[in-house]
């Protein structure tokens, strides 16, 4: 008997081909434990049990009437509360959006429906996507399955719980600063945010449009990559996206790193960084010495300057997006998203435009810098154990000097370079939480670091261990 | 800099009285937004936008993955 608690994505959809397992057993099993566990995580928004059964009924239909079954076919799947379905509401994690229906869907949750990935639940957020911690006043806190007491990283923090508590296979997040890969590290589960342009945002509620970026959260490196095949390419409804990815994500996950030159910065990431999680970093690079990597040093330029241009769009981009509700239902904000929403309004307007036009010239010298002497570079994403959530509850103005630019300092500089970065799990640190990193790239170049993630995973196989709680 | 001083911060944010912003609070903008201008600054000083379209999407694909 095939239990669905053990099953990643990869081997749910092997199991339902395969007629091991049903959709419906599949999705009772995931809905009986997203109900369980609900009221301590509070990962989820809406559980959609009646349209989930319906869905799997239709799914295990299908396959029997010989219908060829799409990549992911009758698996539960769930996403970000700012993903739209027509007819659904989409809170966006906020009071505002309580009552929001939109009437057309998110384009990669079409690409999901079309593969045959089932949609069982929305998944709680921070309020906009606008904090890194996972607290929301509106909906209540998310928690992290490894300690309810610790936060599970926001903004995707629902996605991240969800998929490590193994509640679904697999998570669609969103990342302008590191929502997806901030969220994945402090959970201990992988976290793709793709190349600017690789997955449409058509769809999605934004925070900035030059840097918001749509990925999957998944149990381990083949299940994000398998998403990731999914959701990907050009979408005419998002003039933002470009014909780039070319080729299958998953044919050379297995290849291994042997003769690939593995980046290490010497500069900006270690900023804040404890000495525990110092420790930690370094035993990841002699992992990929071990496994055949050539580990080289370098040096990406003026990072410091790129987080404060990637800080300037954003704020500008979002003050924009809500300056309607800002002046008419400003109090309906939270104090935290709210003060950070009003830092837009203040920057003049020549500050933005010098933010965007500088992007190819930092995109160029971290090029240089980067790509020309390595494959792929590994870096920090986080660099202090997972604090709890008293620790950071910034509820107002005053902590947001402090809280936020500790967690999303190494996640920030890299969605205004527009690379892409995978967040693997890489660890544990003292107070028994998770440790992860990322690894970067150069534009479309997620095959690459997909195979060097599984490299490392398959080394190590911190992937594989599970939150006590959820086993 | 003088734009951004925080004596001189409320009549300089053109939102404020809009947003209903009080001068507590307008210093503290000034203070968050400060280092951040900095920066700025010092980055496009290094950059002079002249005669060369400065497009990302270029950027992108010439750094692409073949």
């Amino acid at each position: 008997m095939t239990n669905p608690a053990e099953l990643d994505l990869a081997g749910a959809v092997d199991a339902i081909r395969s007629r091991k397992i049903s959709a419906l057993e599949l999705t009772e099993a995931c809905l009986s434990r997203l109900e369980s566990a609900q009221p301590l995580l509070n990962c989820a928004i809406n559980i959609q049990r009646e349209k989930a059964i319906r869905d799997a009924k239709a799914a295990d239909a299908a396959l029997a009437a010989g219908k060829p079954p799409g990549a992911l076919h009758g698996v539960p799947l769930a996403h970000k509360d700012l993903l739209y379905r027509a007819g659904r509401v989409s809170t966006c994690g906020s009071k505002i959006r309580r009552d929001f229906v939109p009437d057309y869907t998110a384009t990669v949750l079409e690409r999901l429906d079309a593969a045959g990935a089932l949609d069982v639940a929305t998944l709680n957020m921070t309020e906009f996507a606008y904090s890194p911690t996972g607290h929301n006043v509106h909906y209540g806190d998310c928690r992290n399955p490894w300690s309810p007491q610790h936060i599970p990283g926001g903004s995707s923090s629902g996605s991240a719980a969800a998929v490590a508590a193994g509640l679904v296979y697999g998570a669609l997040g969103s990342d302008t600063a590191g929502s997806i890969r901030l969220p994945a590290a402090l959970c201990g589960v992988t976290g793709m945010k793709p190349t600017f342009g690789r997955v449409s945002r058509y769809g999605a509620m934004p925070v900035s449009f030059s840097l918001d970026a749509i990925g999957p959260l998944a149990r381990n490196v083949r299940d994000c990559a398998l998403m990731m095949e999914v959701i990907d390419g050009v979408d005419p409804n998002d003039p933002a996206t470009l014909d780039g990815g070319v080729g299958s994500l998953t044919a050379n996950l297995e290849a291994g790193v042997r003769g690939l030159r593995i980046g290490v910065p010497t500069t900006y990431f270690y900023e804040s960084m404890t000495e525990e999680v110092r420790r930690l970093f370094s035993a990841v690079t002699d992992v990929f010495e071990n496994i055949g990597a050539q580990v080289v040093e370098v040096a990406p330029p003026d990072l410091d300057e790129v987080a404060a241009l990637a800080n300037i769009i954003l704020a500008v981009e979002a003050a924009t997006i809500h300056s309607e509700w800002f002046h008419a239902r400003a109090q309906d904000y939270s104090p935290l998203v709210r003060a950070r929403i009003e830092l837009g309004y203040h920057h003049p307007g020549t500050r933005y435009l010098e933010a965007l036009n500088l992007r190819a010239h930092h995109l160029d010298r971290f090029g240089k810098a980067v790509f020309e002497k390595c494959d792929a570079m590994l870096a920090p994403l986080v660099p202090i154990p997972v604090p709890t959530l008293a620790e950071t509850d910034i509820g107002g103005p005053s902590a947001i000097a402090s809280t936020v630019p500790v967690l999303t300092r190494c996640g920030r500089p890299i969605n205004y370079l527009g690379v892409p970065s995978l967040a693997i799990a890489a660890g544990f640190t003292a107070n028994g939480l998770p440790f992860g990193v990322q690894l970067l790239g150069r534009p479309f170049a997620e095959a690459l670091l997909f195979r060097i993630g599984r490299a490392y995973e398959r080394e190590c196989g911190w992937h594989l261990r599970r939150p006590p709680a959820y086993h | 800099m003088s734009e951004l001083k925080p004596d001189t911060a409320k009549a300089w944010l053109r939102e404020a009285q809009d947003l209903d912003i009080s001068r507590e609070r307008a210093n503290e903008i000034v203070k968050l937004i400060n280092p951040v201008a900095d920066f700025a600054r010092k980055a496009a000083s290094a950059v002079r936008f002249d005669g060369e379209p400065a497009n990302f999407i270029l950027a992108l694909r010439k750094w692409s993955a073949k």
